[in-house]
């Protein structure tokens, strides 16, 4: 994985409840559902931190081993680019 | 809105402002021998109005039970004829030279009843037919409404008896208030702007996702933007706006989150988006700070009902729905209503805890698609 800041879609319109996210993206009309998990990240990537950075402070937190939690925050990372919610950025 | 019972009609069909125009609009577009179709007819008032311009044939297409009390007053009539369904899902016959509508909305989009038009006037209009009405203008205009803002959103802030009601005020900023404005209740701090333009001959698609930028003739505190619309009927022109004659269509209030000082000369910018069927987001550029408001927050979202909505998510029927299946199996059986109900309740007993739950299911299920 390599350490990249990312930018929320301005276009995304965020409500949390209960530890989970629910996400209208303007630009395609879509709803999205975060779990808990992925609203942490969320949180996480919102308040500048890289996914690197993510990474360390998810391992922190939850009990999984590095192997595992790098390839799942690979996966979110894609499906949130590929839905257009989140963009690279510099730091 | 629910338009199944005669009451429900009553504000409409009694609106003096509207039908004035209407039947203007209809003197002009109506010709003797006319074949006139009223879209969404309810008590088929226009349709009447057609007919007594010498129209020959005039369908009052309505899938509401009312229409029932259309044809009650009409059936002596034979120039009606009554087509009691969606218009999609209706056999009007044959193409008509004028279609009648009220299929505008409240803010024109809302209930996202004019696909129903677009499909009536590919389907039926004939080629150089008229629409009544033939266009309609999204407007918007920001306010000074201080006692609704304080009585619909500065409310929550108050404690109810200790409960902190002020941690739900930011649903009462999401959500659009439609009501009626009169002037000194929404005093307009600008000429209204126009958001979006709809030409019902050509048009395809509802959506809404504008811009429209307005200078403040006024100095004063904003606290929110209203929307209306007006239409053109021929050349008649019918406005649901604030400054114009009353009628039965309310204003759409998008509030700001907070009241916001405007100065004579400021610029604001308001954007809708607006998805057929969707959520209304609304953003609003003013005094140099940018506000969003959506009704997607003014709801209360869980992920599961998300997910429902997703286009990958595969339905599971719950126990309702496995009753309503069996129910309609056995109607295609040729069972009576008395058998369907017995054996619907001893099939289901966990959904139906009574003779009289199973009834009402099944009452309501003859109802809708017997």
């Amino acid at each position: 994985m390599v350490n990249q800041h990312y930018r929320l879609s301005p276009d995304a319109i965020c409500q949390e409840l209960g530890g989970e996210t629910v996400i209208l993206d303007l630009n395609s009309d879509f709803y999205f559902g975060l779990d808990e998990t992925g609203t942490r990240i969320w949180q996480l990537l919102e308040s500048g931190q890289s996914s690197e950075e993510v990474l360390q402070s998810m391992l922190s937190e939850y009990d999984t081993t590095e192997q595992q939690l790098r390839a799942d925050l690979n996966r979110f990372l894609d499906s949130l680019l590929s839905a257009k919610l989140i963009e690279p950025t510099q730091p | 809105m629910s338009y199944h019972s005669i009451i429900s009609h009553r504000e409409m069909v009694f609106d003096d402002n509207r039908n004035t125009i209407y039947q203007a609009a209809l003197k002009e577009s109506v010709k003797p021998g006319d074949r006139v179709m009223d879209l969404g007819a309810g008590l088929g008032l226009h349709g009447y109005m057609a007919s007594t311009l010498g129209a020959s044939e005039v369908c009052l297409v309505d899938p509401s039970p009312v229409l029932f009390a259309a044809q009650k007053m009409l059936a002596d009539n034979p120039v009606f004829r009554f087509c009691h369904n969606k218009i999609e899902e209706a056999e009007p016959g044959g193409k008509y030279d004028v279609i009648v509508s009220v299929l505008t909305g409240n803010f024109l989009l809302t209930e996202d009843l004019l696909p129903s038009l677009f499909y009536a006037r590919d389907h039926y209009l004939k080629s150089g037919g008229i629409l009544v009405p033939g266009s309609a203008r999204m407007l918007v205009c920001p306010v000074t409404a201080d006692k609704f803002f304080t009585d619909n959103i500065e409310q929550w802030d108050n404690s109810l008896y200790g409960l902190p009601a002020g941690q739900l005020r930011q649903y009462a900023e999401n959500s659009i208030y439609f009501a009626r404005f009169e002037q000194a209740d929404a005093q307009p701090l600008c000429e209204p702007g126009c958001l979006m333009e709809l030409d019902f001959y050509t048009a395809t698609d509802t959506s809404c996702r504008e811009t429209v930028t307005m200078t403040a003739t006024e100095t004063g505190p904003c606290h929110g933007v209203l929307g209306w619309f007006d239409a053109k009927l021929g050349n008649q022109s019918l406005s649901t706006g604030p400054m114009a004659a009353p009628t039965h269509w309310s204003h759409a209030f998008m509030p700001l989150p907070e009241p916001v000082a405007v100065n004579k000369g400021d610029t604001i910018t308001f954007s809708l988006n607006r998805p057929e069927y969707g959520d209304w987001t609304w953003t609003v550029n003013i005094a140099k700070r940018q506000f969003r408001g959506s009704t997607f927050l003014g709801q209360v979202h869980t992920i599961d009902r998300m997910k429902r909505l997703g286009p990958t998510h595969v339905p599971e029927l719950g126990l309702r729905g496995k009753a309503l299946v069996y129910l309609l199996e056995q109607i295609q059986a040729g069972q009576t209503r008395k058998a369907l109900t017995t054996s619907l309740r001893k099939q289901h007993p966990e959904t139906f805890h009574s003779d009289a739950q199973a009834q009402a299911f099944v009452a309501d299920i003859i109802n809708r698609y017997c």
